[in-house]
């Protein structure tokens, strides 16, 4: 078992690869009685095309699939799992993102029970023709519940704009049709393809005993059968630079329009700059110009162009990456073409001394507040970790970055044909 | 054991002040409410004041200004709204920031913090009597869109309809958003005034939370809150909750129909019981069984069983005697949800859910709290809701009274909580 001091924040990470591939991390905080964990894999709503394990040729799955496995991995042939961790105190839950799906818990009863349970739930798949089918109306439902919402919809229109075929397209929960047509064989084919060990990632962290608890997970391990780690082989369509529809527009019943415009990475940037600089500097760029503190918000919000729901985030990926900001809008056609002209604006600026600092302190101190939630330790480190980095390293890495560099990025953070606008209007 | 909250309050410069030191946190924690009765006549004016406030204070009279500010402070996060509790309407403003004992050459950070929240809250921009006009006219269209984007919300129209329904002419009521009519006549000075007789009648109180030293927090309020709030103050010290509720009708059903694809089936009933009530706990349970959360009767049938919705659940306020059973179905399943769901609760009343049941539910319940306890938010929330439900309870009389809870007293609080009003929102074209 690796031990790694972070002394700068106060925490201790143990680490062990188990022998079946499984990455392990424990993280044990004193004095607190919670403990969270979250069981990760690196299959999301993206991974569509992939070659089968023990297959040799290239499968393309429903829309839908990995969301749907989410569900169905609770159900099993005699019990739920659901109730399961609920008889042992503890509430569970799971979700599916673009990238990957995580099946968690929080309890302050029966941890190392409930460690197990978690094992062993998200590693005995049991999916019939009959929970399959039973199971549609619920998806459904969870489907037509978010058809109904505009931020939802608008937030899926803009990926459609964005991209041409790359899988961040298309929605993580699938379309009422593709969820229909998902069947056992494809949830078996999927669980067998990524749910193996060695594809996945286990992190604890809380108040419990650390020598103790990697015990009780190598116990566990090792007492099932495992094929050995094969590499997942995923295809994608090579993605243009360029956006697929400069202007999408969404015509639903609404009493306030929207208006979303997102800025597509550069695919070169993406392959020659790393993902970690990526992930700090788009962030921060973004937070910078478009933050209250920054030059544009204060004159978009008094002209009224913008209003309290003014949002802006960016997501930079292994293979993609991309940057949105949106907001409810009297005048959707006003409010796009006002920020995309600022978006053109910005490579001519250079950021001075003084809001590079502020910048910096910013990102620290909103790291550091994050870092007293066990789950958000838990979910970013994971999600660092499966891209190579280490959340609990960024700090110095932000207080490394130069004026230089980040002025250099600024200069081709930003261009036209990278930039797609979705609207949503009252029909 | 170790208690589990160590709250001390004193009373200094006309606030109470309460001090919870916790070194499981990172940050520290500042949370300033200011608490009046909900009137009609008032509340578009306090859902407003937030956000005035917010748009900057004598010394940072713009946006651009206080966020640099608060970026210099590490990034502080500053949030301000207003909220409904009971038939209270509470103004809060917090604010968290980074301990300065995890960054080097910091001593400041605290002081800082307290100086800007008392800044933002008791030092605004306002001249010749007034609110800057300009902001004021801002921030009232700023109402306007949030009143109407609420609209669009379908799960939150749907409880608002079935407030609206169950409490007509009640204080509880009045929506803590406020009211596009109000708007128009809502002037800086107007706005001013609002703000004059919060400060002299309004009860307020300031909770820290964090790696903090009692004593050193009590000398930087007493300096940085002098004469902040009237020394003449008049405070409406009204502790327990305004029980004064309307008898519980029976079973009347609302229909009314918007574009939609998803119909939202919303139940409203009364508890008849209320936070500080000797029954509040079995309350707590008896929610939990019925539609608390995934291991819920409500849950795992008309979910689970039946594949009837994505989501299916019950809540309750714990200051007004409400209760709410929600859900999002196909519109033509209306009959055969509210049906089961109907069903679900006569179980209860008849004694059918098994001592699992029961014994889980009163588990997740104690869990849940011990969680959140371990979060900054979550401390004030509880010790906040102790204050204004009048109850002396500590964390671990809370836990007991939890698990004092029996059968006989899920089965007598299913039969004292009765169902008042149907409220189903649904498409436009039956199916």
């Amino acid at each position: 078992m690796n031990k790694k001091e972070y002394q700068t924040i106060d925490e201790v990470i143990y680490s062990e690869v188990l022998d079946n591939g499984l990455q392990v991390f424990l993280l044990p905080r004193a004095n607190v009685r919670n403990m969270y964990a979250t069981f990760v894999t690196d299959f999301g709503g993206n991974d569509l095309s992939f070659i089968p394990r023990g297959g040799t040729e290239k499968v393309t799955v429903p829309d839908g699939v990995a969301h749907f496995l989410e569900h169905k991995l609770f159900e099993k042939e005699d019990h739920d799992a659901f109730q399961e961790f609920m008889n042992q105190g503890a509430s569970a839950n799971a979700y599916t993102s673009a990238t990957q799906t995580a099946y968690l818990f929080s309890t302050t009863d029966n941890k190392e029970q409930n460690v197990k349970t978690l094992l062993d739930f998200v590693q005995a798949p049991y999916f019939s023709d009959e929970t399959v089918e039973k199971e549609k109306g619920i998806i459904v439902q969870e489907a037509q519940m978010y058809h109904d919402q505009p931020d939802h919809r608008v937030s899926v229109g803009i990926q459609e704009a964005m991209y041409h075929h790359h899988g961040v397209r298309n929605e993580v929960l699938g379309t009422i049709d593709s969820i229909q047509s998902i069947t056992k064989e494809d949830l078996y084919t999927c669980y067998e393809t990524f749910y193996h060990p060695s594809n996945m990632v286990l992190f604890i962290a809380g108040g419990f005993d650390p020598e103790r608890m990697m015990e009780v997970i190598k116990e566990n391990q090792n007492g099932k059968d495992f094929a050995p780690p094969e590499e997942i082989i995923r295809f994608t369509e090579p993605e243009p630079t360029a956006v697929y529809e400069a202007e999408k527009t969404i015509s639903m019943p609404v009493n306030v329009q929207k208006s979303a415009i997102g800025i597509k990475e550069d695919m070169q940037q993406i392959a020659s700059i790393p993902q970690v600089k990526r992930v700090l500097l788009n962030g921060m760029l973004l937070d910078y110009f478009f933050g209250k503190s920054g030059p544009f918000y204060n004159d978009m919000y008094a002209a009224g162009l913008i209003d309290y729901s003014f949002n802006f985030m960016s997501n930079a990926e292994r293979d993609h990456g991309y940057s949105l900001i949106a907001s409810n809008a009297e005048n959707p056609d006003a409010f796009a073409a006002h920020i995309k002209e600022l978006l053109l604006s910005i490579k001519d600026q250079k950021l001075t001394e003084e809001a590079f600092t502020r910048m910096k302190k910013r990102k620290i101190g909103t790291l550091i507040r994050g870092m007293n939630e066990l789950e958000v330790i838990a979910d970013n480190y994971v999600w660092y970790h499966n891209r190579g980095m280490d959340y609990l390293q960024l700090i110095p890495i932000i207080q490394e970055l130069t004026l230089e560099e980040t002025n250099a990025y600024i200069e081709q953070w930003i261009t036209e044909e990278r930039i797609a606008v979705c609207k949503v209007i009252a029909e | 054991m170790k208690a589990l909250l160590h709250e001390q309050t004193v009373d200094v410069c006309g606030l109470k002040l309460h001090l919870i030191p916790s070194k499981q946190f990172k940050t520290a924690t500042i949370s300033l409410k200011i608490k009046g009765e909900l009137k009609r006549d008032t509340i578009t004016s306090r859902s407003l004041l937030p956000m005035v406030l917010r748009q900057g204070s004598k010394t940072y009279p713009n946006t651009t200004l206080l966020a640099e500010r608060l970026d210099d402070l590490y990034g502080a996060a500053l949030s301000l709204g207003g909220m409904k509790r009971g038939t209270y309407h509470i103004l809060e403003t917090s604010l968290e920031v980074a301990n300065q004992k995890y960054i080097e050459n910091e001593d400041t950070i605290l002081r800082d913090a307290l100086s800007l929240l008392k800044e933002i809250v008791f030092v605004p921009k306002i001249e010749n009597g007034a609110f800057d006009k300009e902001i004021v006219e801002r921030e009232k269209e700023t109402i306007r869109q949030r009143l109407r984007s609420l609209l669009d919300d379908k799960m939150s129209f749907a409880n608002m309809r079935l407030i609206d329904e169950m409490f007509a002419g009640h204080p509880y009521q009045i929506r803590a958003e406020g009211y596009e009519s109000d708007l128009d006549d809502i002037t800086g000075e107007t706005l001013y005034t609002t703000y004059q007789q919060l400060l002299q009648e309004d009860e307020v109180d300031l909770y820290l939370v964090g790696d903090l030293d009692m004593s050193e927090v009590t000398a930087l309020v007493s300096e940085i809150f002098q004469d902040v709030l009237p020394e003449n103050r008049v405070r409406t010290t009204k502790h327990a909750a305004v029980k004064e509720n309307a008898a519980a009708r029976k079973q009347i059903e609302i229909m009314e129909r918007q574009k939609l694809q998803q119909a939202k089936l919303h139940i409203g009933y009364r508890t008849n019981t209320t936070f500080g009530d000797p029954d509040f706990a079995a309350l707590q349970v008896f929610n939990s069984v019925l539609g608390g959360g995934p291991g819920s009767k409500l849950f795992l049938n008309v979910r689970e069983k039946h594949s009837l919705a994505y989501y299916v659940g019950s809540g309750f306020d714990s200051l007004q005697d409400l209760l709410i059973i929600y859900s999002g179905i196909a519109p033509e399943d209306y009959e055969k949800a509210l049906q089961i769901i109907r069903q679900e609760f006569e179980d209860i009343r008849s004694d059918q859910f098994t001592d699992q049941e029961l014994n889980e539910n009163k588990t997740m319940l104690i869990n849940g709290f011990y969680a959140d306890m371990e979060h900054a938010h979550g401390i004030i929330d509880l010790t906040y809701m102790q204050q204004l439900g009048g109850s002396t309870q500590t964390p671990e009389e809370t836990v007991a009274a939890i698990q004092a809870v029996s059968r006989e007293d899920v089965v007598r609080m299913a039969h004292k909580v009765e169902e008042d009003t149907v409220y189903l929102l649904t498409s436009e074209v039956s199916e």
